[in-house]
């Protein structure tokens, strides 16, 4: 045996090669648009001694002392240049410029709900991942929540809580924190989810970079997704879906309903950002309850053309 | 007709402009090259399956979050083979996520009968073992040379700036190597020469 000679390795099939580089470059055009679009702009450090708001042409850029996370994370529509002047410090945080919202729907169409209840603070967001990071999930530990990547933090409606230890679904709605973040690696990617009274928080769904890139597959991840079946106390069925799903990259929008062969819930109108979304279906009836329900996806475009419908 | 191909030093240049099509050329060349480095390595060919792909993404982020400046060396390959080294160190420490993480990832597409590959890749990472057991007899850092000299196939100099040291060094290292692992050959080693 001569070990200067390198012992003989299969090469990566040619299958495999053409996968690996398909989602690079996928992962490679999504992350520099990202930079395109939101571009930061770092302020240099300043011997100031007064809070300023400061002004540049490619957008806003608001000083921040280090201890402060109150403002919104990973929200380009958050208007927080304009909150009260702060101490500055030698961090900053890039606002996007754009004041416009995700998508150009001012409201939602009619017979659709909306459970983006805006932005969530950062502070709330980290708390939220290092509840989350507690079960282990691939490997995360709680102290990976401070060095995470937001991509965004929101609070949702849940139309329906399920209560369990008494069997039933409350139909008053409650909030509900979800975040959605990298791993400080950019190796693992999970979202979060926290009920606002401060309950231990839920591994929605989590995965590595292939994962995350799928939505090109326009199929949603529902390896994290709730898919419940019960009653409310007064009596009535319900069907109660909730989950993280990545989207193609052309869909500004993404609504979700259940629907049974005897009708369909009404159509809730998910968030997304960045091609990854969360979303919740909700049906409540009365009577027998259905059977061979499913969940329905429908895709739209920036100018409002519906893409594709997808079950899920 | 000739097709020109970019050098590394003008897909580098490229990828400081975050070009994601230089990314998939660079992808291209290198790519058997780092699986093999990481198969050899780590003696795994899932392990290298995934050092390939956390080895280009890493790379791209490098160009991402700031700029590296301009290439160092003639060629990328011992700039992301330092990188495979450091993506191999970091999934085999976390070789339990990863299995975790594996078994949460959707069920592959049938690829029909694949055994066949399946037994010569057994056949082939036992063929590493076998090797690597050898090497083993080394020091990490005498091992780590002649992994990147004779198995990678990295210049003398490139080596060295891999490893943070002086070309003498390498070639130190080389030579020692070979003196403890003579008994193990069958038949006597050629003397290295260095390549340009």
């Amino acid at each position: 045996m001569n070990v200067t000679e390198p012992p003989e390795v299969e090469e990566l099939p040619a299958h495999r090669v053409e996968e690996l580089s398909t989602g690079l470059f996928t992962l490679a055009e999504r992350t520099r648009a990202q930079r395109t679009r939101a571009r930061p702009v770092w302020v240099p450090i300043v011997a100031a001694t007064v809070g300023v708001a400061a002004v540049v042409s490619a957008g806003t850029v608001v000083l921040r002392s280090a201890g402060d996370s109150s403002a919104p994370v990973g929200d380009p529509t958050s208007d927080a240049a304009q909150q009260t002047p702060r101490i500055p410090s030698v961090t900053a945080q890039y606002v996007p410029p754009s004041k416009k919202p995700m998508t150009r729907w001012t409201a939602p169409p009619s017979g659709t709900t909306t459970l983006d209840q805006g932005p969530a603070t950062e502070a709330d967001a980290r708390r939220a991942l290092r509840r989350c990071f507690t079960s282990g999930l691939n490997g995360l530990k709680p102290a990976d929540a401070d060095t995470a990547i937001i991509d965004w933090a929101r609070w949702m409606v849940n139309p329906v809580t399920y209560s369990p230890g008494e069997d039933f679904y409350d139909t008053t709605p409650r909030r509900q924190l979800v975040v959605s973040a990298l791993s400080a690696d950019r190796r693992v990617w999970a979202t979060c989810a926290e009920d606002g009274t401060g309950e231990p928080g839920e591994d929605l769904t989590t995965g590595d970079l292939k994962s995350r890139s799928a939505g090109n597959a326009r199929t949603p991840i529902s390896s994290g997704s709730a898919d419940g079946a019960g009653t409310t106390k007064d009596g009535r069925w319900v069907l109660s879906w909730q989950g993280t799903f990545t989207a193609m990259p052309q869909a500004a929008r993404v609504e979700i309903r259940y629907t049974w062969p005897q009708g369909a819930g009404q159509w809730h109108v998910a968030y997304l950002h960045n091609h990854i979304g969360y979303g919740e279906a909700v049906a409540i009836g009365s009577g027998p309850k259905p059977a061979n329900h499913r969940v329905e996806f429908r895709l739209f475009d920036s100018a409002g053309r519906l893409l594709d419908t997808v079950n899920g | 007709m000739a097709i020109e191909v970019d050098t590394d030093e003008v897909l580098w240049e490229r990828l400081r402009r975050q070009e994601p099509e230089a990314l998939r050329e660079l992808f291209g060349r290198y790519v058997q090259v780092v699986h093999a480095f990481a198969a050899r390595r780590s003696g795994s060919y899932a392990l290298a399956d995934e050092v390939v792909q956390a080895t280009f993404v890493s790379a791209w982020f490098r160009f991402v979050r700031g700029d590296p400046g301009p290439l160092e060396q003639a060629t990328a390959r011992s700039w992301l083979l330092g990188i495979a080294s450091n993506e191999i160190r970091n999934l085999s420490r976390a070789r339990r996520r990863l299995t975790r993480l594996l078994s949460r990832q959707p069920v592959p597409v049938p690829m029909g009968d694949h055994a066949d590959a399946v037994v010569a890749r057994v056949d082939s990472e036992r063929q590493i073992a076998e090797v690597r057991a050898a090497l083993r007899r080394l020091p990490r850092h005498e091992r780590e040379t002649v992994e990147l000299v004779y198995w990678a196939e990295l210049t003398v100099a490139e080596a060295a700036a891999m490893l943070g040291v002086a070309e003498g060094t390498v070639k130190a290292r080389l030579f020692r190597a070979r003196q403890r692992l003579r008994p193990t050959f069958q038949s006597e080693p050629a003397e290295y020469e260095e390549q340009s």
